[in-house]
């Protein structure tokens, strides 16, 4: 047979195994040539599988580079060369115009775009580019974090300026934190690209939680698969091959703090302030949860309207930082590695620093270890002490899940829980019954709870009430204070606009009527922060609180008895001798350290109806 | 097949993958995706010649590499032909010829170039050297195999013609069609240069393998 034909048969068959068949199917169809196409069609076979090459990243990068520096040259001649040489008055005109055109201009546009932009996406275009071109893994992952990073920023920025945050920029985080993730998986736990990774995607799940109630409407989809997304990211960081969905965050995320019990009818099922949550391989951080230790919670609601922990820590009552404080205040300065606020100088990460504005009113969480006292996170905080409404009263209702949020009925208002409502149940179980202080925010008709504190006092009474707000005036006869209106005290005469006032109420039908009034701030908030923390010494002119000494004045106004070992909120003003305490609110009767005490059953109290401290006039 | 813009898959990893899948393979049948880059990147946009660079620089790396069995000068090629290829873009015309074969095809003249400016310079065939020497590693990377090795001595002794047919056909997979466009001949000459190859390449990689024995 001629070379040719042979040559056209093993064309043939080497096609007919490109595309699957095998060599002895090919080699039954032309016996006659079996013994002279095997070792050919072997050999084909053989050169095939070779496996390709990858060329070195270094060298890819720079060649790279000398290829778009001759593009960028070709671009420019090209757009010269479009000047139109008739029209030279317009010849500035049209190079810009034709600048923009080429691209360039669009570029530069989209590059300053924010999430809101039309130019967004040509952005997200732009920073796919440069993913591309990062050849090795490290730099690829370095690029990842880098883009992440500026999502965080965005999402931020877009927090700050009370702008709801879109789908695109979501997807857009998710999407490079699980890329960076994948890259990284099956490298050593202690690879310091692995936990770098592991790191930002940690903060930026936190992140996302913090920013749930500035997600727009359309975008929750969106923010319940970026937030899965992170999530799966990093159990597989961790060498956990779990995954959640979107399904399991579906209805909200919320943050839960208490004793830890395991249930009796459920390995996988905890109750934790009387909340029943999963936790399991998913949750990350319960490796070593044992019963009876104080948990921190971050607990999503799923489809299915039960409620999974995404993140845990857990530590004995007994080895509760006594030192640590949250203070609220507005950032004076930010200063290399710390940050100012209330004139306190709080060191602070890099990390935390770089989403931190000067002038930001913000929550910090001030933790003290090994003898210095760090902020170890934050979150943003009201706009003033004025648009804070308090409540603390009986819980009328468990609470009731609606959809994302739920609501509560405690001291005859209805509370909405979000998801970045901090729920503190350390000092008693989160039902019908608790006594208990909420801080809100007035949303419109909504008041939107911002931490619910369960407090640790006795005799408290289910018709009485104390809410503390800013006084805004009288609408025929009843105080308006806080959105709320209260029928004044017999013969009270009414505070200048804007004083904080604390009012003990009653029910009557469907009123409140106060029994008690007092001023405990001047209408001139803009100084004060608010700091909360243990009582760990009480003297007659300085209390130590958390990690800040207080000096207390002769008009400092105390309620509650002063305990030491209790929880107390104090607003406070800072001054030549350091910081002065204007109104201490002890939350508790007794200590509740150094060991915890265990919740009720019922989680019923006494009235706090023992109040001490040196009442102010109303109207002073 | 329906076209994916860049705004469509940017942001879609699946997507990306899926498009760069598609190229992985050279065929005749110009798929409207490369067609829409290629007339992007004609243009001078930047998302289609990051695109261009990041589907055919590795490709024509390692063209270059298993003719050349040097990894330095290996790098130097492809990036000599990626600026060749931009520099001539706009000369590339739709008119039955794959851009994949246009390219190589620059990339095959200039591997010619460089061996006549080698012999030129009076400096050892680059055949003769790498094919006498036994113990020639040109690829210090781990993922070299033996086997690489074996065949890539073998391939040096192939014909030049021989040995482009094998590379563009097994390692790069261009079909005949594309091949014989590369190499300015006819698909009947290209399965009749296949099957001379095979036989070739069989041949010392039997030897090799009894030498070895």
């Amino acid at each position: 047979m001629p070379r040719v034909t042979l040559a056209r048969i093993l064309d043939e068959c080497l096609l007919a195994m490109q595309r699957g068949e095998s060599l002895e199917v090919c080699l039954e169809r032309y016996p006659e040539h079996a013994a002279q196409l095997k070792p050919l069609l072997e050999t084909g076979h053989t050169v095939r599988r070779l496996p390709a090459i990858r060329p070195r990243a270094a060298a890819q990068e720079a060649s790279w580079q000398r290829f778009y520096a001759r593009a960028m040259e070709m671009r420019q001649v090209r757009n010269a060369a479009r000047i139109p040489w008739w029209k030279p008055v317009s010849i500035a005109a049209s190079g810009l115009a034709l600048f923009v055109v080429a691209g360039g201009g669009i570029a530069y546009a989209a590059s300053q775009a924010g999430p809101n932009d039309q130019l967004y996406s040509v952005k997200l275009a732009a920073e796919e580019a440069r993913v591309w071109f990062a050849f090795s893994d490290n730099n690829k992952t370095d690029v990842l974090i880098s883009q992440a990073n500026t999502r965080v920023d965005e999402i931020v920025a877009l927090v700050d300026n009370n702008q709801p945050v879109p789908e695109d920029v979501l997807n857009a985080l998710g999407n490079r934190v699980s890329r960076a993730a994948t890259i990284v998986n099956d490298r050593p736990a202690d690879d310091p690209l692995k936990t770098k990774t592991a790191d930002l995607a940690a903060r930026q799940e936190a992140l996302l939680l913090a920013v749930r109630d500035n997600v727009s409407d359309k975008a929750t989809d969106d923010y319940a698969r970026t937030i899965a997304k992170i999530h799966t990211a990093r159990l597989h960081m961790d060498g956990i091959a779990e995954t959640v969905k979107p399904a399991d965050v579906e209805l909200g995320i919320t943050q839960v703090s208490g004793v830890a019990e395991h249930s009796t009818t459920d390995d996988n099922v905890w109750t934790i302030g009387g909340l029943e949550v999963q936790v399991d391989r998913r949750s990350i951080g319960s490796d070593t949860l044992v019963a009876g230790q104080l948990a921190n919670m971050v607990v999503a609601r799923g489809s299915d309207n039960r409620l999974r922990a995404l993140n845990l820590t857990a530590r004995d009552p007994s080895d509760v930082p006594e030192e640590s404080s949250r203070v609220v205040g507005a950032v004076q300065a930010i200063q290399p590695g710390a940050v100012v606020i209330g004139g306190r100088t709080i060191p602070i990460s890099d990390q935390l620093l770089r989403t931190l504005s000067q002038g930001r009113r913000v929550e910090i969480d001030i933790s003290s270890q090994d003898g210095s006292a760090a902020a170890i996170r934050f979150r943003d905080a009201p706009d003033s002490i004025a648009n804070t409404l308090v409540i603390e009263g009986v819980a009328e209702t468990d609470l009731q899940q609606q959809g994302q949020n739920a609501t509560w009925r405690v001291g005859g208002q209805n509370v909405t829980i979000t998801s970045t409502t901090l729920l503190d149940a350390t000092a008693g179980l989160l039902k019908k019954g608790a006594y208990t202080r909420i801080e809100t925010q007035r949303n419109g008709s909504n008041l939107v709870a911002r931490r619910v504190t369960v407090l640790n006092v006795a005799g408290a009474k289910s018709d009485r009430a104390f809410i503390t707000g800013a006084f805004q005036g009288t609408i025929n006869g009843p105080w308006q204070v806080g959105g709320l209106q209260i029928d004044a005290p017999a013969g009270q005469v009414p505070p200048p606009t804007g004083t904080i006032v604390r009012m003990e109420v009653t029910r009557i039908g469907t009123r409140l009527q106060a029994l008690s009034a007092r001023a405990i701030l001047s209408a001139d908030t803009s100084d004060i922060i608010t700091s909360s923390g243990y009582i760990l010494s009480i003297a007659p002119d300085q209390w130590k609180v958390g990690t800040i000494t207080f000096n207390l004045k002769s008009n400092t106004i105390i309620d509650g008895k002063p305990v030491a070992g209790a929880r107390a909120i104090i607003w406070a003003r800072p001054d030549d001798n350091g910081i002065s305490a204007v109104y201490i609110d002890v939350l508790d009767d007794v200590a509740v350290l150094p060991k915890l005490q265990r919740p009720s059953p019922t989680g019923t109290t006494q009235p706090d109806s023992n109040l001490t401290g040196t009442p102010q006039p109303i109207g002073r | 097949m329906v076209a994916i813009t860049i705004a469509n898959f940017m942001d879609r990893p699946e997507k990306l993958a899926a498009a760069q899948g598609q190229m992985s393979r050279v065929t005749t049948s110009q798929s409207l995706y490369e067609r829409e880059m290629i007339q992007r990147a004609q243009n001078m946009d930047e998302g289609a010649l990051a695109w261009l660079y990041q589907v055919y620089y590795p490709k024509i790396y390692n063209y270059a590499l298993v003719q050349l069995g040097d990894v330095a000068m290996a790098e130097d090629l492809a990036s000599s032909v990626m600026l060749k290829v931009l520099e001539s873009l706009g000369n590339y015309k739709w008119r039955g010829v794959p851009f994949a074969a246009w390219a190589f095809r620059i990339a095959r003249n200039q591997i010619i170039d460089l061996h006549r400016r080698r012999k030129r310079r009076g400096e050892v065939d680059l055949d003769v050297a790498i094919a006498t020497n036994s113990d020639y590693d040109p690829q210090p990377m781990a993922e070299l195999a033996l086997e690489r090795s074996r065949i890539q001595a073998a391939l040096l002794t192939l014909t030049d013609d021989q040995r482009q047919v094998v590379v563009l056909k097994f390692i790069e997979g261009f079909d005949n069609g594309s091949i014989a466009k590369i190499l300015g001949r006819s698909e009947g000459a290209i399965k009749s240069l296949q099957h001379r190859a095979l036989l070739s390449l069989r041949r010392h990689l039997s030897q090799d393998a009894e030498a070895g024995a």
